[in-house]
C-alpha cells in the first residue's frame, strides 16, 4: 500500500462518500467539532486564541467536567 | 541392515521392514539407482510422493509408489516447484489434442453469439427504427397510444395464454422447451434489466405451464390415495409457485435509493431520541452500543440516547448515569420489545426516534445519512438500513463460508428490502432504523399484538398512509445468532410472527394498502410458511417408492421435460437476480434446516394466531466443545433414514418391478438422493464448530502504531479488533514478552488516540493486546476508533465469490455428503462401530489414490541443481 | 530543483534532525539531496558522522576565498550530499554577517550554481527567521518555508501573536498521549491551511539519531518516526513536485 493510502485508510468520511460514489457528500464532523470546543473549554489559551472572552456565553452555558489536564 | 533399522525406525513393523528392505535391495540391483536423474527424485521424494512422507511404512507402499509415478509421468508435471499446471501433463495433451477440434468448433459458434448478446442491448437502443416506431407512436397521441398498448398487452396475454396451456406431445414440448431455454441462455450474456424482465417472463411462462399441465394431466383420479398424496405434493408445488411469481414481483427493480443530503443549517435537523431496548443481555453488549450512539455526528443538543431496560437492573442503571444517558426501565414486560418501546415514548419529545437493538452498533454517519429523507417529504415514517453482522451465522461457522459467501440475511438487505421500497414497501426491522415520532403516534405506538412487531408497525404505518424507505448502505452492525439453536428460536419467533400478522390484520384485506405493497407483505408472510411445502418435497419421492402411489401420474420422460426447464430458468432468473446475495440453491439448504422447526409454529398461529409467547433471542456465548447438535438434528436423521430405505426400495424395485417403472424408478431415486444432499447440507449445518472467543474479532486492516514502555514506537496494521482487544502486525518482529505495558496508537480522521494496553501473546509480527483498563472516555475513543468508524461495513462483500450457479448446484450436493460424514464422526461408538470399517476401508483405498506433490524447497531445489 | 528551507518556530523543536532525516528520507525515494547547515552552531553534521572536531565547511572554506565555499561539500552516500557550516571563531563569524549584510543575495546566487545538480536543497536554518535578522541569509522566493513546531503552548502563543505567514507547519514530537498536544493539533489543522498532514511522532529512535551519529530512517528504519518522515517526504514529492 503506498503512503497516500495509509492515511486515506484513516479518513473514514472520505471512505465513506468515496464507496458510496458521492465525493461531493454534504457531512458535517459534528465530533471534531464538539473536541474542538471540549479542547478550547479546557485550556484558557486556546479559548483566549479562538476570541473568546472568558466570561463569554460560551464558557457559561457548555460548562464541561471533563476538562482535565492531562 | 542399515535399512532395516531405518524402517523400523519410522514406525514399520519386523516383517513390513524386512520385506521393504529387501526390495530396495532388489531396486538398486536392477535399476540404476545411482545416476543423477534417480538421485534427484530420491532426493525429494517426500515431496513427490506426499502420501507417503510420513507415514509408517506398510505393504502397500511399493503400489502406492508406483500409482504415484505412473500419475506423475502421465498427467501431471513432475515439476512441482512451478505449481500445478494441469496442461503440461503427457496424458492430458493428448486428451486435448482429440477434444480440442470439437471444443474449438464449439468456441467458434458461441463465441461470436456471446459478443452480439452483450452489444445487443446497446444496438437495439440506438436503433433508428426503434426510435422512428415511438416516435410513430407518440404522433398518433394519446389514444392511438393507448390503443397500441392495450392491443400489444392483450396480444401478449393471449400467446402467453397459448404458451402455457396448449398441450404438446413429447416431441413438441422437448422443442418448445428448448427454444425458451435457448433464449434464456442467450439472454444471460445481455446486459440491463430489460433482459431481465425477458427471462423473468420467460420463467414465469415455463413454470405456469408446468403448473397448468400438473393440474391438467397428472392427477391419478382413478385411485384414491394417488389423488390425495397428489394433491398434497400439487398444493405444495403450488405454493412454491406462487412464492417464486411474488418474489419476482419484489426483486424486479431493486430501488437503490440514494442518500438525501441535510440542510446546511443544522437549526433545521430534527431531534432524535435513540433508543436502546434490552432484556437480559450482558452489560458489556450494552455498552459498545451506548458508547458508539454517544458519538454519532448528530448536534449534542438535538440527540439523546435511552437505555430501556426491561429487566430493571441496577448495573444498568449505574452505567448510564456513568456515561450520562437516559435510563427508562418498567417493572412489567407487557408486550415486550413493543411494549418497552410504548412505555418509553411516552417520556421521550423528539421529532424521530431512533432504535437500535442492544447489540447492533451504529456508525457515526448514521444519522446524517438517513435523516435527510424525514426533510425532504414530511409523510416519510420509516427509514430503514440494513442488519449487518460481524460475526458468523451458525451456518456461516459450520459451513466456514463466512465472508465468502452472502450470509443468510443478505437476501432480504441487499435486495427483497431494496425491491419493497419501490413499492413503498419497507418493512421495519426492530432495528437499525429511524421512525417519525408522530406517525407512530399516529397509529398509537408499536403494535403489540404479534411477536413481530416491527413488521406489523410497518404495515400499520403503511396502512395509515405513512411513506418508508430502505437505505442499503450498512451502517450498523452486530452479533449474529451464535449457535444453531438460537438461530432456529429467532426464525421460529419471526415466521410465527408473520403468520399471526397474516390471521389478525392480514395484509391482503383491509383499507390502506396499494396492490404491491399487499403483494410484498403477503410474500413475507408466505414466505414463513416454507416449513411444510419443504418437507412435502423432502418426502414425496417416498411416496411412490414406499407405497407405490402415483404423486405425478405422468410418464418419466415427460415429467422431466416439464419439470426440469422450469428448474433452471428459476436458477437462471435467480442467479441472475440474486446472485450477489444468494448462491443459487443455498436458499434450499437454508429452508431445509428450519423447515421442520417453523412447519409447527407457523401452522399453531396459521390456525390459532393469539397462542404462543414471546422469545427473546439468546445471544453471546460458547459452544463448549466440537459436537453435533443432536437435538436440531434429529428430524432430519429421520428424514435421512426414511430417504435411505427409499433408496433401498428403489433397488428392490428396479430389480423385480415390471419394467415399464423403471423410467419412475429412476427420476424417484434421483429426486431422492437430492433430497437426501439436502438433508446431509442441514446435518452439516447441525454440526457446530468450535467458538474459542469469547469476544467477537471484527477482521481490519488499519494503520496502527504500537509504543513500547522505553519510549520506541513502531507502525503496523491492525488487523482484528474486539471489544476487548486488538491484534497489531507489526512492520518488523519485535521480541514482547506477555504482559509488557504498551500503548495502541490508533487514528481517525485527522485524530489520533492511544489506548494502554498488555501484550497477551506475540506470534511473529502480530502482536495480541488486551485493552482491560480503559477509562470511561478511552472506551468511547476506542469504540469510535473501531467499530463506529463511518466505513466499517461496506466493503464488506468485496470477499465474496461471484455465483455460477452450476458450480452452486454442486457445492450444495458435496456439502450434504460432507453432512453424513460429519454424522458419523460425531455419532456415539455403537453406531459409528458397524460404519467404521466401511470408512476404513474407503479411507484405505483411496490411500492408493495418486497426490499432488508439494513444491520443493528452494535449498533443496539449490541442492540439485 | 525545489529549495525547502526548515526553521524551527522556536529554538529547540529539532528542526536540524528533522532535516537529516528528511534528507535521508527523500534520497531513499530516489531523489538527489543536498543538506546544507545554514545555522552557526553546526549540528547537522553530526547526523551524518563527522567528527566533533572537524570545523570545514561552507563558511570556513569560504573565509579566504569567496569562490572555494563549495568545496566543503560533502558526499555522504550516492547521491545524498551534505554542506557544513564549519566552525568560525567569533570575530571571524561577525566578520561573514558583515559580508553577507553587503551582499544579500549571496545565497540566492550559490542556490544558482548548485540548481543543476540536485532535485532538493534543504535548507537547515537557526529558529527565528526575520529577514535582516543576523547570520540569515536572504533567499530566493521560490524557496518552500517549513517551520518546525512542537505542539506545545508556547508555539501556540507564537503562532497567535507572531503567525507564520504563508509558511508550511510541520508537527514535531507529537505525543498522542498528551490531552493539550491532542487538542492542539486539532486546533490547528482546523486554524491553518498550511499544517502538513503529516506529524512527526515523539519517538525515542529520533533522539537515539543523533546519540548515534546518523539521521533517523537509518538508525531505526522500523521506527514510527521513520514511516512518518518517509511519508513527509513523500507529501513533499507531491505538494512541491517537479519533474525529477
Amino acid at each position: 500500500m503506498t503512503q497516500d493510502d495509509w492515511k486515506q485508510r484513516n479518513d473514514d468520511i472520505a471512505r465513506l462518500k468515496q464507496r458510496l460514489g458521492d465525493e461531493d457528500m454534504a457531512y458535517q464532523d459534528i465530533s471534531r467539532e464538539s473536541e474542538l470546543l471540549a479542547a478550547c473549554r479546557r485550556w484558557p489559551l486556546l479559548a483566549e486564541s479562538e476570541g473568546w472572552s472568558l466570561q463569554g456565553d460560551a464558557l457559561n452555558t457548555q460548562t464541561d467536567d471533563k476538562a482535565q489536564p492531562v | 541392515m542399515t535399512r532395516y533399522r531405518r524402517y523400523r525406525q519410522r514406525g514399520a513393523l519386523p516383517f513390513t521392514a524386512a520385506v521393504l528392505s529387501v526390495g530396495t535391495a532388489l531396486a538398486w540391483l536392477l535399476l540404476r539407482l545411482d545416476s543423477p536423474q534417480w538421485q534427484r527424485l530420491l532426493g525429494n521424494w517426500r515431496q513427490y510422493y506426499p502420501q507417503l512422507a510420513y507415514k509408517r511404512p506398510t505393504l502397500g507402499d511399493p503400489l502406492r509408489g508406483l500409482v504415484q509415478t505412473v500419475w506423475l509421468l502421465l498427467i501431471r508435471p513432475a515439476r512441482p516447484a512451478r505449481g500445478a499446471d494441469l496442461s503440461r501433463g503427457r496424458g492430458v495433451r493428448w486428451l486435448r489434442r482429440l477434444g480440442s477440434g470439437s471444443l474449438a468448433m464449439v468456441q467458434r459458434v458461441r463465441q461470436p453469439l456471446v459478443q452480439l448478446m452483450r452489444r445487443l442491448p446497446r444496438m437495439i437502443g440506438g436503433s433508428h427504427a426503434l426510435a422512428q416506431t415511438q416516435q410513430r407512436i407518440k404522433a398518433s397521441g394519446t389514444t392511438g397510444e393507448r390503443v397500441f398498448y392495450w392491443v400489444l398487452a392483450i396480444v401478449g396475454m393471449f400467446i402467453a395464454l397459448l404458451c402455457v396451456t396448449s398441450p404438446f406431445n413429447l416431441y413438441a414440448q422437448l422443442i418448445f422447451v428448448l427454444t425458451l431455454g435457448g433464449m434464456a441462455m442467450l439472454m444471460r450474456y445481455m446486459p440491463g434489466r430489460f433482459p431481465t424482465l425477458m427471462m423473468i417472463i420467460l420463467s414465469i411462462t415455463i413454470s405456469c405451464r408446468y403448473l397448468w399441465w400438473r393440474y391438467t394431466s397428472t392427477l391419478h383420479w382413478a385411485n384414491d390415495l394417488d389423488l390425495i398424496l397428489g394433491m398434497i405434493l400439487l398444493l405444495a408445488e403450488t405454493y412454491s409457485w406462487l412464492v417464486l411469481i411474488l418474489s419476482f414481483v419484489q426483486s424486479v427493480w431493486p430501488l437503490r435509493r440514494p442518500v438525501k443530503a441535510l440542510p446546511e443549517d443544522r437549526r433545521l435537523w430534527p431531534t432524535v431520541d435513540l433508543v436502546i431496548p434490552t432484556y437480559n443481555e450482558d452489560l458489556s453488549v450494552v455498552r459498545t452500543t451506548v458508547m458508539a450512539a454517544l458519538g454519532l455526528d448528530w448536534p449534542r443538543d438535538k440527540l439523546t440516547v435511552y437505555i430501556l431496560d426491561d429487566g430493571a437492573r441496577e448495573s444498568f442503571r449505574a452505567f448510564a448515569k456513568e456515561v450520562g444517558v437516559g435510563y427508562i426501565d418498567r417493572h412489567d414486560n407487557r408486550g415486550a420489545k413493543a411494549g418497552n418501546l410504548n412505555h418509553a415514548l411516552e417520556r421521550l419529545t423528539g421529532d424521530l426516534v431512533a432504535v437500535f437493538d442492544c447489540d447492533h452498533i451504529p456508525v457515526r454517519a448514521f444519522l446524517q445519512l438517513t435523516v435527510g429523507w424525514f426533510l425532504q417529504d414530511p409523510k416519510m415514517a420509516l427509514v430503514q438500513t440494513p442488519h449487518h453482522f460481524f460475526s458468523a451465522d451458525p451456518f456461516e461457522h459450520n459451513l466456514g463460508s463466512f465472508r465468502r459467501k452472502p450470509n443468510e440475511g443478505e437476501l432480504f438487505y441487499g435486495l427483497i428490502q431494496d425491491g419493497n421500497d419501490l413499492w413503498n414497501a419497507t418493512f421495519f426491522c426492530g432495528s437499525c432504523a429511524v421512525l417519525r415520532r408522530s406517525a407512530l403516534d399516529d397509529i398509537g405506538g408499536f403494535a403489540t399484538q404479534t411477536v413481530t412487531e416491527d413488521a406489523h408497525t410497518a404495515l400499520r404505518l403503511h396502512r395509515a398512509g405513512w411513506n418508508s424507505a430502505y437505505m442499503r448502505i450498512p451502517l450498523a452492525a452486530g452479533l449474529a445468532t451464535d449457535s444453531l439453536a438460537a438461530h432456529v428460536r429467532q426464525r421460529i419467533r419471526w415466521a410465527r410472527g408473520m403468520v399471526q400478522i397474516f390471521r389478525l390484520d392480514n395484509p391482503l384485506l383491509g383499507k390502506g394498502l396499494s396492490l404491491f405493497q399487499r403483494l410484498c407483505y403477503a410474500n413475507a408472510m408466505l414466505h414463513f410458511l416454507s416449513g411444510l411445502p419443504r418437507l412435502i418435497f423432502l418426502t414425496a419421492p417416498l411416496a411412490f417408492l414406499l407405497l407405490h402411489a402415483y404423486v405425478i401420474y405422468a410418464p418419466a420422460v415427460l415429467l422431466l421435460l416439464y419439470v426440469l426447464p422450469h428448474m433452471v430458468h428459476a436458477s437462471l432468473v435467480n442467479s441472475r437476480v440474486q446472485g450477489p446475495y444468494r448462491q443459487t440453491f443455498w436458499g434450499e439448504v437454508y429452508e431445509s434446516v428450519l423447515a421442520w422447526y417453523i412447519m409447527r409454529p407457523t401452522l399453531v398461529a396459521l390456525f390459532s394466531p393469539k397462542r404462543g409467547a414471546f422469545d427473546v433471542t439468546v445471544k453471546g456465548g460458547m459452544n463448549q466443545s466440537d459436537r453435533l447438535d443432536w437435538q436440531i438434528a434429529r428430524p432430519y436423521l429421520v428424514l435421512a433414514a426414511l430417504n435411505l430405505v427409499g433408496l433401498g426400495f428403489a433397488v428392490w424395485r428396479f430389480s423385480y418391478g415390471p419394467s415399464n417403472e423403471y423410467g419412475t424408478v429412476v427420476v424417484s431415486s434421483l429426486w431422492v438422493i437430492y433430497n437426501l444432499l439436502l438433508i446431509g447440507a442441514a446435518l452439516a449445518v447441525a454440526a457446530e464448530v468450535r467458538q474459542v472467543r469469547k469476544f467477537q474479532r471484527v477482521p481490519v486492516k488499519l494503520p496502527a502504531a504500537l509504543r513500547l514502555p522505553d519510549g520506541h514506537l513502531y507502525p503496523g496494521l491492525l488487523y482484528d479488533y474486539s471489544d476487548g482487544g486488538a491484534g497489531i502486525e507489526l512492520d518488523t518482529e519485535r521480541d514482547l514478552a506477555p504482559a509488557t505495558e504498551v500503548m495502541l496508537l490508533l487514528e481517525r480522521a485527522g485524530r489520533e488516540f492511544v489506548f494502554p494496553g498488555k501484550v497477551m501473546r506475540t506470534v511473529e509480527r502480530q502482536v495480541g493486546i488486551s485493552l482491560a483498563g480503559l477509562t470511561l472516555q478511552q472506551r468511547i475513543d476506542y469504540v469510535q476508533c473501531t467499530f463506529a468508524r463511518a466505513d466499517n461495513w461496506l466493503g464488506w462483500s468485496d470477499s465474496h465469490v461471484p455465483d455460477r450457479p452450476l458450480r452452486s448446484f454442486f457445492d450444495v450436493l458435496a456439502l450434504g455428503a460432507m453432512g453424513y460424514y460429519r454424522v458419523i464422526e460425531y455419532a456415539p461408538a455403537w453406531v459409528r462401530w458397524p460404519i467404521q470399517p466401511i470408512i476404513s476401508a474407503s479411507r484405505w483405498l483411496l490411500s492408493y489414490f495418486p497426490r499432488m506433490p508439494r513444491p520443493l524447497s528452494s535449498d533443496s531445489m539449490k541442492s540439485t541443481t | 530543483m525545489t529549495v525547502v528551507a526548515l526553521s524551527g518556530i522556536r529554538g529547540g523543536t529539532g528542526t536540524t534532525s528533522v532535516v537529516a532525516a528528511l534528507g535521508f528520507a527523500l534520497h531513499t525515494l530516489g531523489q538527489r539531496v543536498l543538506m546544507v547547515d545554514l545555522n552557526p552552531r553546526n549540528l547537522l553534521r553530526l547526523h551524518f558522522n563527522l567528527a566533533l572536531e572537524s570545523a570545514d565547511g561552507w563558511a570556513v572554506a569560504g573565509q579566504e576565498d569567496e569562490a572555494r565555499w563549495s568545496e566543503a561539500l560533502l558526499q555522504v552516500l550516492e547521491g545524498l550530499h551534505l554542506l557544513p557550516y564549519g566552525t568560525l571563531a567569533a570575530n571571524a563569524l561577525a566578520g561573514l554577517e558583515l559580508h553577507q549584510r553587503a551582499h544579500p543575495d549571496l545565497w540566492v546566487q550559490r542556490l544558482q550554481t548548485l540548481h543543476a545538480h540536485f532535485d532538493w536543497i534543504l535548507l537547515d536554518l537557526p529558529a527565528t527567521l526575520a529577514d535582516g535578522q543576523p547570520g540569515v541569509p536572504m533567499l530566493p522566493d521560490t524557496v518552500m518555508r517549513l517551520r518546525v513546531l512542537e505542539a506545545d503552548a508556547a508555539c501556540h502563543a507564537l503562532l497567535s501573536t507572531e503567525g507564520a505567514g504563508d509558511d508550511y507547519l510541520l508537527v514535531n514530537r507529537f505525543d498522542p498521549i498528551s490531552q493539550l498536544q491532542r487538542d492542539l493539533l486539532l486546533l490547528w489543522g482546523e486554524r491553518h491551511s498550511r499544517l502538513i498532514p503529516q506529524v512527526i511522532h515523539r519517538d525515542e529512535a529520533m533522539a537515539g539519531a543523533l546519540a548515534w551519529k546518523s539521521p533517523v530512517g537509518y538508525y531505526a528504519p522500523d521506527a514510527l518516526a521513520t514511516r512518518d518522515v518517509r511519508s513527509l517526504a513523500t507529501w513533499l514529492l507531491a505538494e512541491g513536485g517537479h519533474d525529477a
